[in-house]
């Protein structure tokens, strides 16, 4: 029996697509961008927001296609028992290691900014206490908790009206100077920071008013964009290219700029602001990988398997050595995570090939 | 019953096992550093911190420990070095000014201030000031005068006077910082001195390819400042017009308050040579005229005429000066690179630079004259 904890509406799903793709990667992705694509980075965000629209679009085509099923139970029916169950445990695969990045990536922010000398190890299990406790109690209760998504999104961009008066246009132009091919080149980065919009065809079934997906999950990929543009330009207009390419979160940098009165450094509280945002990236991939395992494999109860679950996430995390090992890591997960994607846009495409299953209304 | 037990117990052991084991610290075992000055002595570094000391043998509010650290290799090295002679633990998180002796800027300031941006825990929002002569010598100097706030208040208010007066720019650790890693931009930071009131404020000094190259007047910065579109009010003073009623008259000048300055800059080439017209427009208010003669249309537009002429002068003697010592504070440079992309990549910015014109087209408005025609 299904918890009603788990049922959203659709407006709460914008929120946990937002809380989904708003997390760790944004914070690294101004800089990457400007290796890539030197002061052009924004268009690339811009052409990576497009991208996912598209892919949203055909991934809401395809779970219409089927009432009221996840990716999981849908792979099962178009693809057969035994290569369903396969591409079933690649998601599950991709969700872990999804987890596992990200929630490495936040220890290691958190390390770095606040806690340096707290065991990485202690500082993981503290952490992901919270998004256990979320994941066991149901959906409905992290889309509230995700709100938070909101206030970050709200205090990001009144940094930017504050720091405004430091911005170089200049340091913006001229426009398309790195050229089409880098800019391009570029795109692979910035896609893999909108990831996230995904774990909707996870929790497909669990959203009431299933008619306004499409145009909601939109919106929300549409101010993932446009927040994620502002931040670009925001930071290159600040910086300048060169020494972005060297701030490891050009975010934070950002906010040290800014001398408030009485407060003086509002960074801080700036920087602590990102924690629970950030987390809520890792929670919502957690608590899509347990809902993938129990589709998958019907286990009960199911806090055993929760719980099981973290402890391996949180393994997992601990493997990569170092910052420059994390991001071989990352690499790999932007692999991943464009399979993933191109495997959906396939999907949909097969189902009028394979038509076992499809919702004939 | 039993959840809340467990729920009570968990957050017990969480509460007494697992907060801040590791990283805290004790706001009273601290010392902020509020001041740091650097300067070279022998060729070594010499790193001076002054810090508040709140619990110091006399009981007095206003004493400050200072801290004077030799042989430093590095920024880091000498917090390390001072932490070995201070009862407190010594952190910049709160640092508001750094001083760096006229030498040490010379030299090049390179990645000394590299610390700063890599460590949260150090603020980037810290003024980087010259110093004429020792820093060290100007702090001490400082604490032996009995009529003055503590040390560190004492300069970051006269510098933040400064600063709003436009008299010096305002310059951060992170804008120099940004300006290091920017192409066609120098940046410029405040000068001052000891003198017998105890600081002074002299103006700013030139920077190019991160070293010290030259030094403006307070009134020269001024202007500068208004041709970078940074000046927001400030005072001017120009010469007299000539006028014969009071000729042994103590005062002789014209005052305005610049209460708006707008600066637009326009390039042209010439010859594969860029330039450069800078148009200003200052909206005023007349503060003081030494002349007796009195206020119409037509001696309005004669003051208006002579001040306009007499900045457009120190402009583009303040720009040849730039040119000589091949600073680029304004960032022709960057804005050439922006608009003539193409020119830029071909041309070693630092070499044409030298050879760039400069136009100043200066338009001084005064908006009113106060009570006094």
């Amino acid at each position: 029996m299904n918890n009603p904890k788990d049922n959203i509406n659709s407006t709460q799903m914008i929120v946990f697509i937002l809380s989904s793709q708003i997390g760790v990667g944004i914070l690294t992705l101004p800089a990457k961008l400007a290796e890539k694509a030197g002061h052009d980075g924004w268009l690339s965000v811009i052409i990576s927001t497009s991208i996912c629209s598209i892919i949203i679009t055909i991934m809401i085509l395809l779970l219409k296609r089927y009432r009221d099923k996840s990716i999981i139970q849908i792979n099962n029916i178009l693809y057969g028992k035994y290569l369903g169950t396969f591409f079933n445990l690649y998601f599950i695969f991709y969700f872990i290691i999804t987890t596992a990045v990200i929630f490495r990536s936040l220890v290691d922010i958190i390390q770095i900014t606040a806690l340096n000398f707290t065991p990485a190890l202690l500082l993981s299990f503290v952490i992901i206490i919270p998004s256990t406790y979320l994941c066991i109690y149901g959906l409905q209760p992290i889309c509230r908790y995700s709100m938070l998504i909101y206030l970050v999104i709200t205090v990001t961009l009144l940094f930017f009206l504050l720091v405004a008066n430091n911005f170089k246009i200049t340091f913006l132009m001229p426009l398309g100077e790195s050229g089409l091919f880098k800019i391009i080149n570029s795109v692979k980065s910035s896609v893999i920071s909108f990831i996230g919009f995904e774990l909707v065809s996870v929790i497909y079934p669990y959203i009431s008013d299933k008619e306004k997906i499409l145009k909601k999950s939109l919106i929300a990929n549409f101010i993932t964009g446009l927040f994620y543009t502002s931040i670009v330009l925001a930071t290159t207009a600040l910086f300048g290219e060169n020494i972005l390419k060297r701030l490891v979160y050009p975010l934070f940098s950002l906010s040290r700029t800014y001398n408030a009165p009485i407060f003086e450094r509002l960074d801080l509280f700036y920087v602590a602001l990102w924690f629970p945002a950030m987390i809520g990236s890792t929670k919502m991939y957690l608590y899509a990988s347990n809902l993938a395992i129990r589709d998958l494999f019907k286990l009960q109860p199911k806090k055993i398997y929760i719980f099981l679950n973290v402890i391996l996430i949180i393994l997992l995390s601990r493997i990569p050595t170092n910052f420059f090992d994390v991001n071989k890591y990352s690499n790999f997960l932007s692999i991943m995570s464009i399979s993933i994607m191109l495997f959906i846009v396939f999907s949909y495409f097969f189902s009028f090939i394979n038509k076992r299953g499809v919702n004939k209304h | 019953m039993k959840r809340r037990i467990s729920l009570i117990l968990t957050l017990i052991i969480t509460a007494t096992t697992f907060t801040g084991c590791w990283d805290n610290k004790y706001f009273e075992d601290i010392g902020f550093i509020l001041t740091s000055a650097v300067e070279y002595k022998d060729n070594n570094l010499v790193i001076t911190f002054v810090l508040p000391s709140i619990d110091s043998q006399n009981n007095s509010s206003d004493e400050v420990e200072i801290l004077t650290i030799n042989d430093s290799k590095m920024s880091r090295d000498s917090r390390e070095k001072s932490r070995l002679v201070s009862q407190k633990l010594t952190e910049s998180g709160k640092i508001q000014q750094f001083l760096m002796s006229e030498e040490f800027a010379e030299k090049g300031i390179g990645n000394f201030f590299q610390l700063f941006e890599r460590d949260l825990s150090n603020s980037t929002q810290a003024y980087l000031v010259v110093v004429e002569g020792s820093p060290n010598g100007l702090i001490n100097y400082l604490y032996t005068l009995p009529s003055k706030p503590r040390v560190s208040f004492y300069i970051n208010q006269i510098i933040n006077n400064n600063i709003m007066e436009c008299y010096i720019p305002e310059t951060r650790i992170f804008n120099v910082g940004i300006c290091k890693f920017s192409e066609g931009i120098d940046f410029i930071l405040p000068t001052v001195k000891q003198d017998k009131n105890g600081l002074i404020v002299t103006g700013s000094a030139l920077f190019s390819n991160n070293s010290m190259v030259g030094k403006i007047d307070t009134i020269e910065t001024s202007l500068l400042l208004g041709m970078m579109n940074k000046l927001k009010t400030s005072q001017y003073i120009s010469s007299q017009i000539k006028d014969d009623t009071y000729p042994n008259q103590p005062n002789h000048g014209i005052a305005i308050k610049i209460k708006k300055c707008k600066s637009k800059i326009d390039i042209d080439f010439k010859d594969d040579i860029p330039i450069v017209t800078i148009n200003l427009k200052i909206d005023s208010i007349l503060d003081e005229n030494s002349s007796n003669i009195p206020m119409d249309k037509n001696y309005q537009k004669t003051i208006q005429d002579h001040i306009s002429k007499e900045i457009k002068n120190e402009c583009i003697k303040i720009l040849n000066y730039t040119k000589d010592v091949n600073s680029d504070p304004i960032g022709i440079g960057n804005l050439i690179r922006a608009n003539y992309n193409e020119y830029w990549k071909k041309v070693t910015w630092k070499e044409t630079y030298k050879k760039i014109s400069f136009n100043v087209n200066v338009n001084v408005n005064i908006n009113n004259f106060g009570l006094f025609k």
